[in-house]
């Protein structure tokens, strides 16, 4: 016998069926997007963290890098000063052997006598030469400073020292 | 090499100190002053009236007697000595060495106040520095031999900015230096400044002068003459192109003020000596080409703005002389946060373009700036109607706004980048806006980068 409902019943399997089809659909269309969004954030996330420790790691090998060139530079520097200050120590002990030059002192003694004009009194310094003084002026031509002042103005020369 | 000293001392008043029974001393001779206790400082004569002299001592007069203290005076102003000796090495604003090193010797010297240039001798600038920093090289490119101050406020990373274009900047493989006068630094702020510069002293390339908050007023005066001096050596003897990075130059004035007062002169404008303009002429003209010489000076000098005033008397008179400016704007909450609309490099044009950087720099400039300023003004339009009334042209150049914040503008402080990564992220940024907007760019430049779809 015919079943009256037999069509309504298979028109609302189909719709039915279409309607579980639509929203199987939409869900793996959504689920498809949900993942492919996750992924590509993963990735983001991913080529962030990389870049950021390769930053990081830029960073770091440069702070290492200053660290290293800050230090070599600093031994660098204290052994040319070293070389100077040799140097220095040098000059005084040469200039030091001149003490008892009676023609330096006689020089010394005119070019002090001419910077100070009359009224001067000379007086011996104890590391060699002279200290030349009058009222309000003063003249320092003892040995010490004397050798001193040519290595500060031999200038150029001086960093030969090190250029060599 | 025989020093006459002079050993009274009729009066002491903060830093000055008057010696009586001089001849032939004359007005801002060098003087070294030796104390009892072996101490040497320095200064400098501001005045000389029969046989006294008024000096002030650059470390202060604390300490010194009248009757014990011997000043000896060097016959002329201040002089430097110059050469490749100051490469590579760090010393305080009046030229001593900070790193440890020996003192700084030099071939020969010159006077620190520096010679006047004969104006027909200079070349007007040309070529450009690139600095690696993406906004500057594309929007106000710096040119070898000119003048471009940065204005900045406090609070604003302009000494860090600085610092990276001091640690980058290069002239395209020809010979390149930086000298960086720091003035008025803290301690903190001038150790950072040489961690960011420490690659580039170790390579030989970088002079650094640093003048700290708590050094002698006068040594900051003395700071950029000495490193002025020491550039125009390495760029005009030694043919090297030389950038001197001058911050911060507020710091520099306050200095003067301080030193103007206590000379007793007659203020002007905020209790700044009147001859501020020429002071800082006599400083910022020192850049430049010479004819004949392959080197060139250029300079940059930081200043901050107080209170982010720009009517302030120094960036006043700043802005009068340099050949543009770089400004930094408190609203940019990016780093460098550069206002690309109110900066300007006046020279670019002879430092841009085919055989120095891309044909269509100045170009792509002018587009960069015209699409930022219609972005501004639609920005300010979307305020009061909102974004959605906007025309599709306008909120496109608001995008483009933010492509330049986020692609172009926003670099790292230890980030360098090529003129060619400028340029590919310049023409990301522009292609942001369809290609019919795009009307001050030539068709072959457009055909050649323009990426369709942005």
């Amino acid at each position: 016998m015919n079943d009256p409902i037999a069509a309504l019943r298979a028109q609302l399997l189909r719709t039915a069926g279409q309607e579980a089809e639509q929203v199987r659909s939409q869900a793996e269309n959504e689920a498809a997007g949900r993942v492919a969004a996750a992924r590509r954030q993963a990735g983001e996330l991913l080529a962030a963290a990389r870049a950021e420790g390769l930053a990081q790691a830029a960073a770091d090998d440069k702070a290492e890098r200053i660290k290293v060139q800050r230090e070599a530079r600093r031994l660098i520097l204290a052994a040319r000063r070293e070389a100077l200050e040799e140097l220095r120590s040098h000059a005084a002990a040469a200039v030091s052997r001149l003490r008892d030059d009676q023609r330096l002192l006689r020089r010394l003694r005119d070019l002090v006598g001419d910077r100070l004009g009359a009224g001067h009194t000379l007086t011996a310094h104890p590391g060699g030469g002279i200290v030349g003084q009058a009222p309000g002026r003063r003249v320092d031509a003892s040995l010490p400073t004397l050798a001193a002042r040519a290595v500060d103005e031999m200038a150029a020369e001086v960093e030969q020292l090190w250029r060599e | 090499m025989i020093e006459l000293e002079y050993t009274s001392l009729s009066e002491l008043r903060g830093p000055l100190a008057v010696v009586s029974g001089v001849s032939k001393v004359g007005w801002d001779e060098f003087a070294t002053i030796r104390l009892s206790s072996g101490e040497t400082r320095h200064g400098l004569v501001l005045e000389v009236d029969r046989d006294l002299a008024l000096v002030q001592v650059l470390e202060g007069t604390s300490g010194m007697a009248g009757d014990r203290t011997r000043v000896a005076f060097a016959g002329s102003p201040l002089r430097v000595p110059v050469g490749p000796g100051w490469l590579g090495r760090v010393c305080d604003g009046r030229g001593r060495p900070l790193d440890g090193g020996p003192a700084v010797f030099g071939a020969s010297t010159a006077p620190a106040a520096g010679f006047p240039l004969n104006p027909t001798w200079r070349v007007p600038p040309a070529e450009p520095v690139l600095t690696g920093v993406s906004a500057i090289d594309l929007l106000t490119t710096l040119v070898r031999g000119q003048k471009i101050a940065l204005f900045s406020a406090a609070g604003l990373p302009h000494l860090e900015l600085a610092a990276q274009i001091a640690a980058q900047s290069h002239a395209g493989g020809e010979p390149f230096s930086v000298v960086f006068a720091a003035m008025g630094l803290t301690h903190a702020d001038a150790a950072s400044v040489r961690d960011a510069l420490e690659l580039r002293s170790a390579a030989g390339e970088l002079v650094l002068l640093l003048n700290l908050a708590d050094d002698p007023v006068i040594e900051r005066v003395l700071t950029p003459r000495i490193a002025l001096t020491v550039a125009e050596h390495l760029a005009f003897e030694m043919g090297r192109h030389v950038l001197v990075v001058m911050a911060d130059m507020t710091s520099y004035c306050e200095a003067l003020r301080e030193v103007s007062a206590a000379r007793g002169e007659i203020p002007a404008r905020r209790a700044y000596p009147g001859y501020l303009y020429s002071d800082l002429a006599s400083l910022y003209e020192r850049c430049g080409r010479v004819r004949g010489r392959p080197g060139s000076l250029t300079l940059l000098p930081v200043l901050t703005m107080p209170a982010g005033d720009i009517t302030h008397p120094v960036p006043d008179l700043t802005g009068y002389i340099t050949e543009g400016q770089i400004v930094l704007s408190p609203q940019a909450d990016l780093y460098p946060p550069i206002d690309a609309l109110s900066s300007l490099s006046r020279l670019m044009r002879r430092g841009v373009g085919e055989g120095r950087t891309r044909p269509e720099h100045m170009d792509l400039a002018a587009q960069t700036l015209a699409a930022l300023a219609r972005a501004r003004q639609a920005g300010e339009l979307a305020e009061i109607v909102g974004a959605g009334a906007l025309s599709a042209t306008d909120r496109g150049h608001l995008d483009l706004a933010r492509a330049f914040a986020t692609h172009l503008l926003t670099q790292r402080a230890d980030e360098e980048r090529t003129l060619e990564e400028t340029f590919d992220r310049a023409w990301r940024v522009v292609s942001v806006l369809p290609r019919r907007e795009l009307a001050m760019l030539g068709e072959d430049a457009l055909d050649a980068c323009y990426r369709e779809g942005g």
